[in-house]
């Protein structure tokens, strides 16, 4: 770890920091969250994943000296379980697809979280079949996930590259307004889900949010 | 609209975990709560009959702890409020059940329910457990147009499915024969389902959706999901008339088709409203010349304490009436 003020690697360290920064920028925006929820859920997705992530940072913290693709797997699996339901096993697919593509790195680059943020978008696609448009967390994943890509191209830092995901997942969170359900819940409201902005796809562009914040809070 | 947020609990962070002690203590000659929070027969059935196993959100009680028992499921996986269990508890399920006959391991059509039962099976395989089938249910009518069938949800008509299958896999039927049978008392099942009322979520405290104090809401899911009408409330036979074709029509249930009847109460439905409503069932099907082999009317999936019923018809044959007259001893429905 540099000295400078932000990470320029991501070894276990950063990332026990990341999801722990997961946990509490989800915490504050819970209520928020659920808000969302509750047009068309049960109104308790801010809760429930607030609750899933405070648990995936606590069994983590420990795992300080493991590989990072430890620490992400771990967190996918406790948010799997802790939350359950679709949007528990859809959240963990997305930390347990991409810790695959980290196997034995001690530390990850610009490239690696390129290839994680792939393979997660990659397994929430296979459980849930959503697509691009149907109103779903696929609508921020998958640009922050076309955004890394870039930002390999470019020869962006980590933090660079961070900024650019984030961006692109609040926006494409806020273009979900517009849309139509077409997958999980929402579907069954049909015409009436457009003009609320899905919960899944602001909790992700909130959590990318808190990972780029915590990129400039290294030591 | 008068919606009861006060509830008797003690945490929400041990709602689940509390409720499950407090049943299986209730009702601990028929189940047992595991270590790991299933819910198991107290006397496990043999190993060379089929089990039946299925996870869901808790919340929705009766449903479906209350189906464990002799004739019935054999483990129930409950998940937290409203959400279905994640795949290494719905595993520890899987593994509690497992037996020579096999497992069938239903799942009641929600996209949580269906996609972490499908992790599960994969994990399970990984592991080497074989013998396990998995068959999805649905049988509501609102919730996709006729054609397409497999996009529907499941909601309280699933009964049917838990009590015949039940009873099949207590005979010593085979795996393939009981889930061909469940796949054959879903194809023969529709449901529709109304709310007079919301709800609150027991651990938000907010009202699961809006409806106002004059207002019905139709075709909704057994968690608020929005239904396909909403307006104006109507009387109870008034009601009955603008569901029951719904449900007539989508199967279609035929002149001198037999059925059984299932009026479900969502929560703070009352016994007189469901017999009230029951009278002009009864009438109408007698008018369009079905005949009503069984009906239940009572609580066995609830949404909280949400005003509302669930219409449910089972077209049934000789083999469905006589499993569904089959002996069942579950802590909420029994048979003898």
């Amino acid at each position: 770890m540099s000295d400078s003020s932000v990470a320029e690697i991501i070894d276990a360290e950063t990332s026990i920091r990341i999801i722990t920064a997961m946990a509490e920028a989800v915490t504050r925006q819970q209520a928020y969250l659920s808000g969302l929820d509750s047009t068309v859920g049960d109104g308790d997705h801010g809760v429930n994943l607030a609750k899933a992530l405070q648990e995936a940072a606590r069994r983590v913290q420990p795992l300080a000296n493991a590989a990072p693709d430890i620490v992400w797997r771990t967190t996918g699996k406790v948010i799997q379980e802790s939350v359950g339901g679709a949007s528990g096993l859809l959240f963990g697919a997305f930390f347990v697809g991409g810790s695959r593509t980290i196997k034995d790195r001690d530390t990850l680059t610009t490239a690696d979280v390129a290839a994680m943020m792939g393979a997660g978008l990659e397994n929430i696609q296979k459980r849930g079949k959503a697509q691009p448009g149907d109103k779903t967390m696929v609508d921020a994943l998958a640009p922050a996930a076309a955004a890394a890509a870039a930002a390999v191209e470019a020869d962006l830092s980590l933090v660079e590259a961070l900024d650019q995901m984030a961006f692109a997942a609040q926006t494409g969170a806020d273009a979900t307004r517009e849309m139509v359900a077409r997958h999980g819940r929402a579907k069954f409201l049909g015409e009436r889900s457009r003009g609320y902005q899905d919960a899944g796809a602001t909790s992700i562009a909130v959590m990318l949010a808190a990972w780029a914040e915590a990129m400039r809070e290294s030591k | 609209m008068s919606v009861r947020t006060k509830k008797l609990i003690n945490s929400t962070q041990t709602l689940v975990p509390e409720m499950l002690e407090g049943f299986a203590a209730a009702y601990h000659d028929i189940v047992r709560l595991t270590d790991d929070g299933l819910i198991v027969r107290r006397q496990p059935k043999a190993g060379d009959k089929v089990a039946l196993v299925i996870g869901n959100g808790s919340g929705h009680e009766p449903a479906l702890i209350g189906w464990v028992g002799p004739g019935l499921l054999d483990v129930n996986i409950p998940g937290d409020i409203f959400a279905a269990p994640g795949p290494a508890k719905i595993v520890r399920g899987l593994k509690a059940a497992y037996r020579e006959a096999g497992v069938l391991l239903c799942v009641s059509h929600h996209a949580g329910d269906l996609m972490n039962a499908e992790a599960a099976l994969e994990e399970a395989h990984d592991e080497g457990l074989d013998r396990i089938e998995l068959v999805v249910l649905y049988d509501d009518v609102a919730s996709a147009p006729k054609g397409r069938e497999p996009e529907r949800r499941g909601t309280v008509g699933l009964f049917f499915v838990w009590k015949m299958v039940g009873a099949l896999a207590e005979s010593g039927a085979d795996l393939a024969a009981c889930k061909a049978l469940a796949e054959t008392v879903r194809d023969n099942t529709r449901s529709l389902s109304m709310a007079l009322t919301s709800c609150a979520h027991p651990l938000t405290g907010e009202t699961m959706f809006e409806l106002a104090a004059d207002e019905i809401e139709i075709g909704m899911g057994v968690h608020g999901e929005a239904g396909m009408y909403k307006g104006q409330l109507m009387s109870a036979d008034e009601t009955i008339d603008r569901m029951l074709p719904s449900v007539l029509d989508d199967l279609p249930f035929q002149a001198g088709d037999e059925v059984c009847v299932l009026l479900n109460n969502a929560g703070s439905m009352t016994l007189m409203e469901l017999s009230i409503l029951y009278r002009r069932v009864a009438q109408r099907l007698a008018e369009a010349n079905i005949r009503v082999h069984r009906s239940w009317l009572g609580a066995y999936a609830t949404t909280q304490e949400m005003a509302g019923f669930g219409l449910s018809l089972c077209r049934v044959d000789k083999q469905l009436k006589a499993l569904y007259d089959a002996p069942a001893n579950g802590a909420w429905y029994k048979s003898v």
